[in-house]
């Protein structure tokens, strides 16, 4: 009995008031936000360093010779085609438009050539070649790959639909 | 909380990754560019991808997918198509700086597996109509 009376009168004095101090029951909760912002910029990094390198592609599609063996791919043209020849020179490519007789250096001049060399009224122009007639591209051989696209690119700008690449 | 929201990011980070290694299949080089914008875009999905890279000494060096090709292979290259093409459209990605005599084997080898339409990858202007 008198124990339990003397728990009973130190009890209520004591723990509870310590318990309360170490531990407040219905104060604030606060949320640690430093690994979050950690984490957010963690993946601001990522999305930046990421982005960027995706490059826009595109494609020229292109027909390959139904036949093997090059005389016969040659003797199956049913005209004569229009010629660009590319040669390389120091710093550049000349593209010669043997149909027309005339070399330039510039893609968009080829373009301007190739256009001013084709037959189609509804776009005001009065050459002798339809846009169907075959374009054969001749590429030396040390000429490089990008001048080779841009002379497709360039037939095709001018609405030709029909090119061909062609070692001389 | 905070291990919580720490483990989700770490999983997305993780998942993005992932995905971002398994669908780079194609190497970085320098593509041409052209002056007169008329490529479509490319439909990367489901085409067989023939990338010819330009190495230090300027000679090129094929890949076909994920794999290399020895150098100077080109029946290798031949039998490469014919087995991964399976109908699928041929994109060849050259290296803008390659001579037009590394690339031409290349295209000789894809046409020799019966492919008939291969689309050449250039880099689009960004005022392009594409």
């Amino acid at each position: 009995m008198s124990d339990a009376g003397h728990t009973a009168t130190q009890e209520p004095v004591l723990m509870p008031r310590r318990r309360r101090d170490r531990t407040p029951v219905g104060g604030p909760i606060r949320l640690n936000l430093t690994p979050m912002i950690d984490m957010v910029f963690q993946l601001l990094i990522y999305f930046v360093v990421t982005a960027g390198f995706v490059a826009d592609e595109g494609a020229l599609t292109t027909s390959m010779p139904r036949e093997t063996g090059e005389s016969k791919a040659v003797a199956a043209l049913p005209q004569e085609p229009l010629r660009i020849m590319l040669k390389k020179i120091p710093g550049g490519v000349t593209m010669r438009l043997e149909n027309a007789g005339q070399t330039v250096t510039e893609v968009r001049a080829l373009t301007g050539l190739l256009e001013a060399v084709q037959w189609n009224p509804g776009k005001g122009r009065v050459g002798a070649f339809r846009p169907e007639h075959p374009v054969r591209v001749e590429v030396g051989r040390d000429v490089g790959w990008e001048a080779v696209v841009n002379a497709l690119g360039a037939a095709a700008a001018a609405d030709y639909t029909r090119v061909e690449i062609a070692q001389p | 909380m905070t291990p919580l929201i720490d483990v989700s990011f770490q999983l997305i980070i993780f998942f993005m990754l992932v995905n971002q290694i398994v669908t780079v299949e194609n190497p970085a080089m320098n593509l041409p560019r052209l002056v007169e914008p008329v490529a479509e875009q490319v439909q990367p999905e489901g085409s067989l991808w023939v990338n010819v890279l330009r190495l230090g000494d300027g000679k090129p060096e094929v890949w076909i997918g994920t794999r290399r090709i020895a150098p100077d292979d080109w029946a290798a290259v031949t039998d490469r198509v014919a087995d991964e093409q399976r109908g699928r459209s041929v994109l060849v990605r050259a290296d803008g700086g390659l001579a037009y005599e590394d690339v031409a084997p290349v295209l000789q080898a894809v046409r020799e597996a019966g492919v008939q339409r291969v689309g050449l990858v250039v880099l689009g202007e960004e005022d392009g109509r594409e």
